[in-house]
């Protein structure tokens, strides 16, 4: 039965190959777009998967926003409205939606965000399927030009499979879904590696120095113009044994050590 | 302006009914759902209400 199983495998491909659908993002100078999902969202799609042994769809709101290089898209709430789901099919009824549309209404909130749905395959992967294809034509098909819209496809080995459609005939495929960054985090961040994250002190010996029963050969010995890094830190100076890596990126830390003669890695 | 979701807010006159407010925002509703936001059991001929909303809503089906 496998090669059945592969050539329908391949024929599945092939009509999804075929299928005229949206044209691809790439190569039209569009960025990619960064898809953040705020941690409630994240928790309630990861609970749908896990809970749910069938199929199961959500639909979400999303945010936009746009700066000079990147298209931001903020998944901040999902909900899992009236469906008919088996083993293989989450179907979001229209009545379902309608409700759901009503709820968000009420309860003060722009419908008009709704702009992402997200389902489960369960334990299988998460390659979009010909139905999963014609829902997302379907609901991105008659977005206003630069509208955009969402579909993302999950299951319980923790895979996703992400596109965006972003209008004017254009998706991104395979985005990935990230958490938002939280403000301040990363300076509070590089705060704290500067003051407590050191790098061992390892001296370089060149071929001309000599180790002695004593350690280095003292003419030659410790690197003499090994300096501190920069930093405050208590320990930066304390017989250059340790520095406080104080500098903000990696690579301003390795030129840094480089040009104290500092060995990284497999080279110096 | 035909999306899973979306409403179109439409100036209602008090008599005016959902076929109105349809006809009104010159949309194209084949293939959706139509409904009245806080109205389950409105028609095309129900009488609006001032202040709701007619929703086009589309199913969506996902599948394996």
């Amino acid at each position: 039965m496998n090669w059945i199983s592969s050539l329908f495998h391949q024929l599945k491909e092939y009509i999804i190959m075929v299928t005229p659908t949206i044209k691809p993002l790439a190569g039209l100078g569009i960025p990619i777009p960064i898809i953040y999902v705020t941690p409630a969202a994240l928790a309630k799609i990861n609970y749908y998967v896990d809970l749910c042994d069938a199929e199961v769809a959500w639909m979400g709101l999303v945010t936009r926003k746009n700066t000079k290089d990147n298209i931001y898209l903020t998944i901040t709430d999902v909900y899992a409205p009236e469906q008919d789901v088996t083993a293989t099919t989450a179907d979001i009824t229209a009545d379902g939606i309608a409700k759901y549309v009503t709820e968000l209404i009420e309860a003060g909130k722009d419908p008009q965000l709704l702009r992402y749905w997200g389902h489960s395959h369960v334990n299988m992967g998460v390659n979009e399927s010909g139905t999963d294809l014609d829902t997302f034509r379907e609901h991105s098909e008659n977005l206003s030009e630069g509208d955009m819209f969402i579909m993302s496809i999950h299951n319980k080995k923790g895979m996703i499979r992400c596109h965006v459609y972003l209008g004017n005939g254009t998706f991104a495929e395979n985005v990935e879904m990230c958490s938002p960054p939280i403000r301040g985090a990363k300076a509070a961040v590089k705060r704290e590696l500067a003051a407590n994250i050191f790098t061992p002190y390892v001296p370089t010996i060149h071929s001309t120095q000599r180790i002695t029963p004593y350690g280095l050969n003292k003419t030659t010995g410790y690197n003499t113009h090994t300096k501190p890094i920069t930093g405050t830190s208590s320990h930066s100076g304390s017989g250059g044994h340790r520095q406080p890596n104080s500098l903000p990126t990696g690579e301003d830390r390795n030129a840094a050590s480089n040009a104290m003669g500092f060995r990284h890695g497999g080279g110096t | 302006m035909q999306i899973p979701g979306k409403t179109f807010p439409v100036e209602l006159s008090d008599n005016g009914t959902v076929q109105d407010a349809i006809d009104k925002a010159g949309v194209n509703t084949q293939g959706f759902n139509v409904s009245v936001s806080g109205d389950a059991s409105a028609t095309p001929a129900s009488t609006l209400d001032p202040g709701a909303k007619v929703l086009l809503t589309k199913d969506a089906k996902g599948a394996l």
